[in-house]
């Protein structure tokens, strides 16, 4: 259905070839998974299926790519419509009418379809994806899994035979993304449809694939093979298969099914140490504390009666589905937005009523966006400006940025740094100030593993250094690793706060592979698990 | 001429623009045109110098691009600091005489009593700076004006003779007006005009002209305050240019109808009652009960609509 | 018949009726200066939108003009009844302390006398500018202009994709700029200023960039731009032809609403102009083989809804040519008259609240929206 022939994708201004020599064959009916570390040009290989590498993109491509018969050397991305059907990886960007169902038919208007099989095509689709009802809302108003499946409708419409997805998850929250999995799912099995898709968030997807796609990015070659072939190398893996790898099983398991089948001996070999707490010493000094806090848009309470501490040296994570308050709280202790009842007190101030300039001395926000911060030409730029905003000694943000994150370039534009990068190098210009207080908002949307797992670093160092750190995350993996007290939130109130051990292990919608796993043992990382077992050896 | 002024205009700019100080309603008043009868009315058809000393500074349009600039400049917004001027054509006097191209409308004019005669004013009638002082005369000419003829009021401003039997209060002042509503050859088609009157106002102190003659007369002015219209005539139409025309001949003095003067029972009777009784209430005395009727008619269809409209929006939430 | 030409049959009304019956009432407004005409032809208006608005966010527009409006009259007497000194009548409602201008400042005046005449004059006019905007609002709230722009000629296609887009494009360049600016908050920044504005801007556009290409890429990868193979010259003769056509439109429009303007530049103009344009539009619609989802039907209902415009407008002009007097009032402390076929055409203008079509109710949907909508705007300003 897709083959790729000595593809090598090299653009204008990149002295190395992006892609190199990758010769591939994908059957039709498969969900081929791509993963790879973020840069190692998965988006570019996706991009090569419908043609938009290179005619859209620029760059040049030795080899050839055929889908359907057809080479995209000779076909445009537009004249391959029939065959292939591309979302992006921000699908709200593609958006070109204001309705659902305008959305959906957009394709079949250029194709010229008729309009009695536009409209019952329409009808199906909508009833394919389960959008029926939300049909004549604009698509802005939709959430994000309701927008990504749009995004997906309004390519399925014109009956391609290959769907191809960019990072279709990585920026929904757990709900979301399982509604948008459980639509390929169907897509799959039910249509016959050949899927393509790249991800960071493996552990979500890994066990639908029935291909799997490495691009290390490094210059070694693309494996392709199955799921349990491919993970047995990759540097890339969901904590179910680093389980695996740490219990020595073979094959690796892909699903928490799997493993739990298979739990029976590392239960045995655990038994007879105790997993560790993970919670923070609470008899630190407190940071900033919230006492009733109301916070209402135009009426309607998106923060209610929240009474919360924030230590220094623990770090907290605030969990909860979309909407549920959680930047709006993270929003209320910076000032972003003002109390209707209650209060908040960071570091002694009230944040509504001081200037940012005092705000930030005493608790910082790094935003769900890192770049909305970001606006100098280079990093060294963005440094400098960090220090005389808050007023401390040029080079600080600098020095911090070295500690935190050696590599990055300081002579690089901001805009061309790494997802994670660009995380760190926000956090360094929030950390200018030394705010002892540091919130983040989403901090691992768009991160790869390696990613995570350097900003894991970071948090438990600063909170080492007696920093308090509250992040506002839909990562259960994350939150699993470092958090020393979770908090859960729902409609705007909290629910649950305790240690991360007493709240995510029971919970279905929290809890971490490893937990799932061990259930009702309380363990929650591999980490832990590999520990645990290297001192049973030792001993 | 209203809805295209409003497409080009963005909004509070406009808004702004029209109710300055004739700004834009001004603009007929250009240095192509020829100025005549700035200090003396024998000077005819001589050119004004392009930087005439009473020249306006106002004049921001050149005529020849805007087609109202082809009406006459005279009595228009008197407002600004615009000299009141002769209406003139973008083109040459004489091949407008040649064409027959002429415009009829009210001329403003002021007794000079050290020359007595009259002088084509060059201060508009409603200027706020310029207020006319007791004992002044002021004239208006309705007349058909083809090249740069020039009709003055058929009679001399003697002011004792209009107000000399008038007396002005404590803040009041006494100005004397000469309304000479023109010949039948000046007149538009279908209407006649009413004999000349002098009559004369007592109006208060910081009244400018055209509020003293209000006070005397109806006066209908068009969107940007040029006079139009003196006791109702002409009943419509402002400064319209015509066609087809030769210049009218020669104008004789007439006698004027005076208050309390005997003549005025036979010709004046209609201007009299104007003269005698204010201006709204000679317009409310004219109400008919149809008028009234489709008024009220009105009213009701408005409220209908509009308490309707509010039923329904909240009957629909 | 067909279902859709009975008005009783629930649908949305052609977006492409309304405006036309929308400017009726505009023109006929700009024919008159008359208060109590103006407000007739603003009840005709605002009646049949409470009649026949949707639950759309849009719907409430209306509202937002006639508040306009208001601003609209009271600037316009300040600044005319107030401040300048121009047409001042004799009955004055108080004699303000005069404060002296400077000689530029001629034809303005703070203070002084200030008449019944002036202040009525202005409000006049303030009312008909007032009216003509609401006219706009109401079509605003009727009518989709995303969808009136769905309804494009074939040959206008691209054009009307262009304008959805900077429709939806614009909002969230405002809900960005918003985000961001909140964010440099976060740096510890307090000021303002020309280096806040880079500050803003510079991430603003970064986003609008990247996602405008994202855009490009989707669009293009779902289709945009296939077209039949045209020659250049047969596409360039199209393009002149609806512009030429579009421009003679313009200037007949002109002609024809401008009292000063002489006859040829009117009607003979604007029939000239539709002429081309309507030309161009065929012209280049053979050229672009594309379907239309669920076109908007064009049945009797808007034929009707637009001859009510069409009819209001002409009533206007009859009036305005019949009876200056009553259509621009000379004397402001007049009563106004009310020609009998004025009250009849601005009824005629709100007859679109029973000949148009009710709006379909999708209050259960729309209950969503509204949730969503809410949210979003949540997201927006948190």
């Amino acid at each position: 259905m897709i083959v790729f022939d000595q593809v090598s994708v090299t653009y204008a201004d990149t002295p190395s070839p992006t892609l190199k020599d990758v010769s591939l064959q994908i059957p039709e009916g498969e969900l081929c998974l791509v993963v790879g570390p973020t840069g190692s040009g998965k988006s570019t290989l996706l991009k090569c299926i419908n043609g938009l590498v290179p005619h859209f993109t620029g760059g040049t491509l030795a080899g050839q790519v055929v889908v359907g018969g057809r080479s995209t050397r000779s076909h445009h991305p537009r004249d391959l419509v029939d065959v292939v059907g591309y979302v992006g990886q921000d699908p709200a960007a593609g958006f070109v009418s204001d309705s659902v169902e305008d959305e959906i038919a957009y394709g079949m208007e250029s194709l010229s379809i008729a309009p009695a099989t536009m409209r019952k095509r329409v009808e199906e689709t909508l009833d394919l994806l389960g959008l029926a009802d939300a049909r004549h809302r604009p698509v802005a108003t939709l959430s994000g899994g309701q927008q990504q499946r749009v995004a997906i409708g309004s390519v399925l419409t014109t009956h391609p035979r290959i769907l191809v997805l960019d990072e279709p998850t990585s920026a929904l929250d757990p709900q979301a993304a399982e509604e948008v999995l459980a639509t390929m799912q169907r897509l799959v099995h039910d249509l016959g449809l050949t899927v393509v898709l790249a991800e960071h968030r493996l552990e979500r997807v890994v066990q639908y694939a029935d291909q799997m796609l490495l691009v290390p990015g490094d210059g070694s070659p693309v494996t392709l093979g199955t799921p349990a072939e491919v993970m047995r190398e990759s540097p890339l893996a969901p904590p179910v298969v680093e389980l695996g790898r740490a219990a020595g099983w073979s094959p690796l398991p892909l699903s928490v099914r799997d493993a739990r089948r298979r739990v029976a001996g590392l239960r045995e070999a655990l038994a007879g140490s105790a997993a560790p707490t993970h919670s923070g010493d609470p008899a630190h000094q407190v940071l900033a504390s919230t006492a009733g806090l109301v916070v209402s848009y135009g009426g309607a309470p998106a923060v209610r009666d929240v009474t919360l501490q924030v230590a220094a040296g623990e770090i907290v994570a605030v969990m909860g589905r979309n909407g549920s308050g959680k930047s709006t709280l993270f929003k209320a202790f910076v000032g972003l937005v003002k109390p209707s009842g209650g209060s908040v007190t960071a570091g002694g101030l009230t944040p509504g009523r001081s200037r940012p300039s005092q705000v930030i001395s005493a608790v910082g926000l790094v935003p769900q966006n890192p770049s909305d911060i970001l606006y100098a030409d280079s990093v060294a730029d963005e440094c400098a400006q960090a220090d005389s905003d808050a007023d401390v000694a040029p080079g600080t943000a600098a020095t911090l940025l070295k500690t935190l994150a050696p590599g990055v370039p300081l002579n690089c534009h901001p805009g061309d740094l790494s997802e994670g990068q660009r995380l760190i190098l926000a956090l360094c210009v929030v950390m200018a100030a030394a705010p002892p207080l540091l919130l983040l908002d989403e901090p691992t949307r768009g991160l790869d593993y390696g990613a995570k797992r350097r900003l894991v670093r970071v948090l438990e160092r600063l909170a080492r250094t007696g920093h308090g750190v509250a992040l506002a995350t839909h990562d259960v993996e994350l939150v699993a690793e470092v958090a020393t007290r979770v908090v859960v939130m729902a409609d705007g109130e909290v629910v649950a706060n305790g240690p991360t051990a007493d709240i995510v292990v029971s919970s279905p919608a929290f809890a971490p592979q490893v937990a799932k796993i061990l259930a009702p043992d309380p363990w929650l990382t591999v980490t832990d698990i590999t520990a645990a077992l290297a001192s049973q050896a030792a001993s | 001429m209203a809805l295209s002024r409003r497409a080009v205009g963005i909004l509070l700019l406009m808004t702004f623009a029209s109710a300055g100080p004739g700004v834009t309603t001004s603009a007929g008043v250009s240095t192509t045109n020829p100025v005549t009868g700035t200090t003396s009315a024998s000077s005819h058809a001589s050119p004004a110098p392009p930087n005439h000393p009473t020249q306006p500074t106002a004049a921001v349009r050149p005529a020849a691009l805007r087609p109202a600039a082809l009406r006459p400049a005279a009595l228009r917004p008197a407002a600004g600091p615009t000299a009141t001027v002769r209406p003139a054509g973008v083109e040459p006097v004489d091949r407008d005489i040649a064409a027959g191209k002429g415009f009829i409308y009210w001329g403003f004019y002021k007794w000079d009593d050290e020359t007595a005669s009259w002088a084509f004013s060059l201060v508009g009638a409603n200027h706020p700076k310029k207020l006319p002082k007791d004992g002044d005369v002021y004239g208006f000419r309705f007349a058909l004006i083809v090249g740069s003829d020039e009709r003055l009021p058929r009679a001399d401003g003697d002011f004792d003779a209009i107000c000399g039997s008038e007396e002005a209060g404590e803040g009041e002042k006494r100005i004397a007006f000469v309304l000479d509503y023109g010949t039948q050859a000046d007149a538009p088609d279908g209407e006649t005009p009413p004999d000349p009157r002098g009559v004369c106002a007592t109006a208060e102190e910081d009244f400018t002209v055209q509020q003293a003659l209000q006070t005397v007369a109806t006066v209908r002015t068009d969107e940007s305050g040029l006079i139009c219209g003196i006791d109702d005539y002409p009943a419509q139409g402002c400064g319209e240019p015509v066609t087809g025309v030769s210049a009218p001949p020669a104008d004789q003095q007439v006698a004027l109808d005076l208050p309390g003067d005997d003549s005025s029972e036979e010709g004046g009777s209609a201007s009299d009652e104007d003269a005698a009784s204010s201006p709204d209430d000679s317009s409310s005395d004219g109400i008919s009960t149809g008028t009234v009727l489709t008024l009220v008619l009105a009213g009701l269809v408005i409220l209908t609509l509009a308490v309707g409209g509010f039923v329904l929006s909240r009957r629909r939430r | 018949m067909r279902s859709v030409d009975y008005p009783g049959y629930a649908r949305p009304l052609h977006s492409g009726a309304w405006w036309l019956w929308g400017l009726g009432l505009a023109a006929a407004a700009s024919r008159t200066t008359n208060p109590v005409l103006c407000l007739l032809i603003l009840a005709a208006a605002g009646f049949v939108v409470m009649a026949r608005r949707s639950r759309a966010p849009w719907a409430y527009a209306f509202g937002a003009f006639l508040k306009l409006g208001l601003l609209i009259i009271a600037v316009r007497i300040v600044l005319q009844a107030v401040l300048s000194s121009q047409s001042q009548g004799i009955h004055v409602i108080v004699d303000l302390p005069e404060i002296p201008l400077p000689a530029w400042a001629a034809g303005l005046k703070l203070g002084g006398l200030i008449t019944w005449e002036a202040v009525l004059t202005a409000f006049s006019q303030g009312l008909q500018l007032a009216t003509i905007i609401c006219c706009v609002g109401a079509v605003n709230a009727l009518a989709s202009a995303q969808r009136l722009l769905r309804s494009v000629p074939g040959a206008l296609y691209e054009v009307g994709v262009a304008a959805v887009v900077a429709l939806t494009f614009a909002p969230q360049l405002v809900s960005d700029a918003v985000r961001v600016r909140s964010a440099q908050r976060l740096r510890g920044y307090d000021g303002g200023g020309l280096a806040g504005l880079r500050r803003t801007a510079m991430p603003v556009l970064e986003g609008a960039l990247g996602r405008s290409v994202e855009l490009a890429a989707a669009m293009d990868s779902r289709g945009y731009g296939r077209t039949t193979d045209v020659a250049v010259g047969a596409r360039r003769f199209t393009a002149a032809l609806v512009f030429t056509g579009v421009l003679g439109v313009a200037v007949g429009m002109y002609g024809l609403l401008d009292a000063s303007v002489t006859g040829w530049l009117g009607l003979p103009m604007l029939g000239v102009g539709c002429l081309l344009a309507a030309g161009g539009l065929v012209v280049g619609g053979r050229r672009t083989r594309r379907t239309r989802y669920r076109p908007d039907p064009w049945a009797l209902p808007e034929w009707l809804v637009v001859t009510a415009g069409v009819g209001c407008a002409v009533m206007f002009f009859v009036v305005a040519a019949r009876s200056p007097g009553a259509a621009v009032p000379a004397y402001p402390l007049d009563i106004p008259q009310v020609p009998v076929l004025a009250l009849v055409g601005a009824l005629v203008g709100a007859l679109p609240a029973v000949l148009a079509p009710p709006t379909p109710d999708r209050s259960p949907e729309s209950g969503a929206v509204g949730q969503a909508a809410a949210g979003a705007s949540e997201e927006l300003s948190s």
